[in-house]
């Protein structure tokens, strides 16, 4: 009977009303619930609340309240709102366009760089190149013998490294050779026509006409023996006689693995040594020249050695794998290795291709036309560096053990030819080392790389659809997002930290604020 | 004098005066304060009332008289001042009057049994025996259905008979 009370409240309808007194009339018990309510509630009603008071105070209270209403409150976090927006708007802004800048103001100083190791190298070639190449042109030429003398002034008769290169002149060789090679200037004054020999104390001068008289001498092609040798310790004259004959097969066996082919014999029947290639590299390193021919190069005389990877889908493997022989043969190319491997489910072959740097583009993209293209990297490799500073090197050795021979030519004594030929053979492969370095060198720029892998089937769909180490792969990929998510956030942090004199000020005035009216 | 329009929000609400609502209605919540907190600590909860229900006139919606507003924030600044002061609600004291059917109910046992009542039975039995709020006020200034209100009140009133008229240990289980 819960409505019991509803109905000594009078919250009942008439129907409910009605129901609840014929259940009255006829229980005592509810009768008596009713009359012990009804003196509950009566009883309640006498409640004494004492007289109330501090209505004064109130009033007092209410007119002393801050005077901050509540739309000034909202607007004040209305404008908290928009400063704390436009905040990390900003923040966000800079860290989306950070990279940019910084990419930029990195491409920028790199340029900078660039352009300022571009202008030094030019000045240390027109400083230290441009005599040595005049002299150089001198030799090949008209056959003057430059004097070489480097510490051989002073008498301890050690081969001077030729360093054309070296120390201030180019700034990329070895620090040995700025301390130990004559500069440029010593080597232009060591040039002139009078110089002590350093052997015999003597002045040995050398004219115009003395070089030719020399060479004309130097039995290299006719095999006679114009000078005479001091006797004793090496068989006397024959001794030089055969030195030289020893000595210019070989250099003529080694010039001829050059890649740029070198002079034919002169009018005497004396092949320049290194001639040709030699002044073909003086005058790519001075500048004179803007290319060599057979030696691949870009804009500015650069050597570039291009490569390539791909990876493409074909439909019948044999037929791609024949295709691509005879594409890359048409380019004046070759295939260096192939590997096929032809299953049911699929297949995949491995080629190594080497083609003309000239035509690496064209056949990449004819590579690309064989079928889906998976997968394509290409780059390509400066080093011009290393191909005019191994050039030169080998041009002063060469001119050193010119120099060497033609001082054997004149030797006094056993002793002296016996140190001659020892720094003979020291230079001889020096030069031999830098020669062959120059050969590879020029092999990699003429010819450009390329390892292609052919796939077909569902060793296809595995190369283009995935790794087969996925949870590697997977777990990889989250430590590097973690990495990165780390960084993002230590860069907000960074940013809150730098902007904190704006946002902090509303921050401890919002704080104060709700402080106060809690 | 302090003025929040409210048209915006609820259009059929006039400007609420704070001032005026002090006026209008300190005695009711006085009252209501000291049904719960005592005689001594009620002036104090029906000025901090008072004081947030200033600080929150926008929330004020118009969805109910603003006496059961009031009477809403009292119920838990009564409930706070408790809580400070580390002690259960006290019940009111009564007058000695006879009730209307001319039988007496003892002050003390009525007290004792009122305190004794679960704080949902007590509130709802104050608010509608001492208060006169009706069923509906009840029900708005609770948050709960007009038909839970009924029914509390019912079982807190079936509890109080059972307390006063019945004081054995054995039948004092409250009823729910």
């Amino acid at each position: 009977m819960e409505n019991l009370k509803s109905y000594l409240d009078g919250e009942l309808d008439i129907a409910q009303q009605a129901e609840v007194e014929t259940h009255l009339r006829n229980d005592e018990e509810l009768q008596k619930m009713v009359e012990e309510f009804s003196a509950i509630s009566s009883t309640l009603k006498t409640a004494d609340t004492g007289e109330p008071y501090g209505f004064e105070k109130l009033e007092e209270r209410l007119n002393s309240a801050p005077k901050v209403a509540a739309e000034d409150k909202k607007k004040i976090w209305r404008l908290a709102g928009y400063w704390s927006g436009s905040m990390a708007c900003l923040a966000l802004a800079s860290l989306l366009l950070f990279p940019v800048f910084a990419q930029s103001k990195l491409a920028a100083k790199k340029s900078a760089i660039v352009s300022k190791i571009r202008g030094l190298s030019d000045e240390s070639f027109a400083d230290a190149a441009s005599p040595s190449s005049e002299s150089a042109k001198q030799a090949t030429t008209d056959g003057r013998a430059r004097i070489l003398s480097g510490n051989s002034q002073d008498g301890s008769a050690t081969p001077a490294p030729p360093g054309v290169m070296a120390g201030k002149a180019n700034g990329f060789s070895d620090g040995n050779d700025s301390t130990i090679s004559p500069t440029a200037e010593d080597r232009v004054q060591n040039g002139s026509d009078s110089k002590s020999d350093g052997f015999s104390g003597a002045t040995t001068t050398t004219s115009d006409s003395e070089p030719e008289n020399m060479v004309a001498e130097e039995p290299v092609a006719s095999g006679a023996a114009p000078i005479k040798g001091a006797g004793g310790g090496f068989g006397g004259g024959s001794a030089t006689e055969g030195m030289k004959e020893e000595m210019r097969p070989r250099r003529l066996q080694s010039s001829n693995s050059q890649v740029p082919k070198l002079a034919q014999s002169d009018q005497n029947g004396r092949v320049p040594v290194e001639s040709q290639f030699k002044s073909e590299m003086r005058a790519k390193r001075d500048g004179v020249t803007q290319s060599i021919p057979g030696i691949p190069e870009t804009d500015h005389g650069i050597f570039l050695e291009r490569s390539g990877e791909m990876q493409v889908k074909v439909e019948d493997l044999k037929r791609a794998v024949n295709e691509t022989t005879g594409m890359i043969a048409s380019l004046d190319g070759f295939v260096t290795s192939s590997n096929t491997q032809n299953q049911a489910d699929g297949g995949e072959a491995l080629m190594t291709l080497r083609v003309p740097t000239k035509n690496f583009t064209t056949a990449i993209d004819k590579l690309e036309g064989m079928g889906e293209l998976i997968s394509e990297n290409t780059g390509s490799q400066d080093i011009t560096t290393e191909t005019v500073n191994n050039s030169a090197r080998m041009i002063s050795w060469a001119d050193e053990e010119d120099r060497l021979i033609k001082e054997l030519a004149k030797a006094k004594n056993d002793n002296q030819r016996y140190r001659l030929k020892q720094l003979i053979g020291q230079a001889r492969a020096n030069l031999e080392a830098h020669k062959a370095q120059v050969n590879s060198l020029l092999e990699r720029a003429k010819y450009s790389t390329i390892n292609l892998s052919l796939v077909r089937g569902d060793r296809a769909a595995k190369v283009g659809g995935g790794s087969s180490n996925w949870s590697g792969d997977a777990l990889k990929g989250a430590k590097d997002n973690l990495g990165s998510i780390g960084q993002v956030l230590g860069t907000i942090g960074i940013y809150f930290l730098v902007f904190a004199p704006i946002w902090l000020p509303f921050a401890i005035a919002a704080y104060i604020i709700r402080k106060k009216n809690s | 004098m302090m003025l929040v329009d409210h048209q915006q929000a609820m259009p059929h609400v006039e400007k609420l005066d704070i001032s005026q609502l002090a006026k209008q209605h300190y005695d009711r919540v006085f009252r209501f304060c000291s049904t719960r907190v005592g005689y001594h600590h009620a002036g104090d909860a029906a000025q901090e009332t008072f004081i947030t229900a200033q600080r929150n006139l926008s929330k004020f919606r118009g969805e109910s008289q603003p006496l059961t507003w009031l009477i809403g924030i009292a119920l838990n600044e009564c409930r706070r001042v408790n809580r400070n002061n580390q002690k259960t609600e006290s019940a009111p004291d009564f007058r000695d009057e006879t009730s209307q059917e001319g039988q007496l109910i003892n002050r003390e046992v009525l007290r004792q049994a009122l305190s004794k009542l679960s704080e949902e039975h007590r509130d709802v039995v104050t608010l509608h025996e001492i208060d006169g709020f009706t069923y509906e006020e009840i029900a708005q200034i609770a948050g709960v259905p007009v038909g839970t209100v009924k029914s509390r009140l019912y079982h807190a009133f079936t509890n109080l008979r059972k307390y006063i008229y019945a004081p054995e240990p054995s039948t004092t289980q409250e009823v729910n």
